[in-house]
């Protein structure tokens, strides 16, 4: 069996770390270039390829996927896209003889696009989940091969939900793949009438108005952390102050902020900065 | 740290100050002393005033940061150039007899609020950098401050008088 893994992030480093723990290890990583990082915009390696060569897998790093860009020679069985980054041009679905399959973290046709465990929080859901898809042309759009449900507890946060949608996805992706191969499997395609779609979030979504509901804070809170992180504006010492939250809780349904980053200060406790001057 | 300000359990927090000699003011100890004060003063961002003995120097000094004028344009600091306020030898002259429950903290005492009852007006008499004598009114927090940096040369921390004293970490 031969196949790559198409990966960049963090999720994309949870599932092919079950995988691999699982003994499915990839014959080669395809990753989008290193990029400028961070407040000094240092040009990192994205956490895939630390994982590749740390564990001593082939990666490639193409800047394009399209035209000029020819795929290293087969045969390949299977590609797996767990969180790339970007869309997969038609030119490469065509190249495995299993197709090429996305591992999305959510309850397809739910929450295409790339934000759905941040939207799910955001919304409240009770349940999510994870699917295992064939990719087609169009973005999460392609026929459903197996999906899995997970409850949705109230205080779980961005981070936690990643890494528990990786480990689902990842248990369902080995559970399945003998059938896939063995053609076993037909995909079913998803209902697009009832399709929901996300985007990317923006620093200004992170912006908290604390005449909200406590609850719509709190998820927010917990959904937008640690990117693009939660603030708010306040008066302080008769100025328009920034303040950055950096942890928060709920409390009988009100939305307590514990700790803050002033606009150029440094992180103190809530408390400590509405007492303000000493003496 | 470079100036470390000195935290609650040290004795030099409990001695009384004593004065500066007025022929000393505007010499290169006192001078020296000043800019000390004012480095660790305007290193917290947290601080509006200091007295000498919270940096281990047990004389009869005082500094009010520029910033707690900072929001009012009209006030005598942004007439004073911005600076911060010197009060060498202090005097409490006048007080009101108009006293409210304040809450304070202080540099000495971090972690630790309380709301202490305060005098809403203060006057106070001092020299200043250059030598000359200086009187000045404060009411609202700078006549908190005047009283609360007061107590630091006798030796007396917020704390000894305050109530519903609050741990904050």
């Amino acid at each position: 069996m031969r196949w790559a893994f198409f990966g960049t992030d963090e999720f994309s480093v949870l599932v092919l770390a079950e995988l691999a723990k699982a003994g499915l290890e990839p014959d080669l990583i395809v990753a989008t270039p290193d990029q400028p990082r961070g407040r000094h915009l240092i040009l990192s390696p994205p956490p895939i390829k630390i994982w590749a060569e740390t564990n001593k897998v082939p990666i490639i790093q193409p800047s394009s996927l399209k035209k000029d860009f020819e795929f290293p020679a087969g045969p390949w069985d299977f590609f797996l896209v767990a969180s790339y980054g970007k869309i997969i041009p038609a030119n490469l679905l065509g190249i495995p003889t299993r197709k090429v399959l996305n591992i999305h973290p959510s309850l397809l046709q739910l929450y295409r696009g790339p934000s759905p465990l941040q939207n799910a929080i955001l919304n409240g859901d009770r349940e999510t989940g994870v699917t295992i898809m064939q990719v087609d042309p169009e973005m999460d759009h392609g026929p459903i091969i197996a999906r899995a449900k997970t409850a949705l507890a109230d205080d779980y946060n961005y981070p936690e939900l990643e890494i528990e949608s990786a480990k689902l996805g990842a248990t369902l992706f080995i559970k399945i793949i003998p059938d896939w191969l063995a053609g076993k499997i037909t995909a079913v395609d998803q209902d697009h009438s009832q399709s929901t779609y996300t985007r990317k979030f923006l620093k200004a979504d992170g912006e908290l108005n604390l005449t909200d509901l406590g609850l719509t804070n709190y998820r927010k809170y917990l959904a937008l952390n640690p990117w693009p992180g939660v603030f708010t504006f306040v008066k302080h010492q008769n100025q328009n102050l920034r303040l950055i939250i950096k942890q928060a809780h709920l409390e009988a349904d009100r939305f307590i902020i514990d700790r803050v980053i002033p606009e150029g200060r440094q992180e103190i406790s809530w408390t400590e900065f509405q007492h303000g001057l000493k003496a | 740290m470079k100036n470390p300000i000195i935290q609650k359990d040290h004795q030099i927090l409990r001695k009384r100050a004593l004065p500066v000699p007025i022929e000393q003011i505007g010499q290169a100890k006192i001078k020296h002393l000043l800019t000390k004060m004012k480095e660790a003063l305007s290193a917290r961002e947290d601080g509006a005033a200091l007295a000498a003995p919270q940096i281990g120097v047990s004389l009869r000094i005082f500094i009010v940061s520029k910033r707690i004028f900072a929001d009012d344009p009209d006030s005598l600091s942004s007439k004073l150039e911005n600076q911060d306020l010197v009060f060498i030898n202090p005097v409490l002259i006048k007080v009101s007899k108009k006293r409210k429950k304040l809450e304070e903290g202080c540099l000495s005492v971090q972690g630790i609020f309380g709301k202490i009852e305060r005098s809403e007006k203060a006057q106070v008499e001092a020299y200043n950098e250059q030598g000359q004598k200086i009187s000045y009114s404060g009411s609202g927090l700078l006549a908190q401050i005047f009283q609360h940096e007061i107590d630091h040369l006798e030796g007396v921390l917020f704390t000894d008088k305050a109530k519903d004293l609050i741990k904050v970490d």
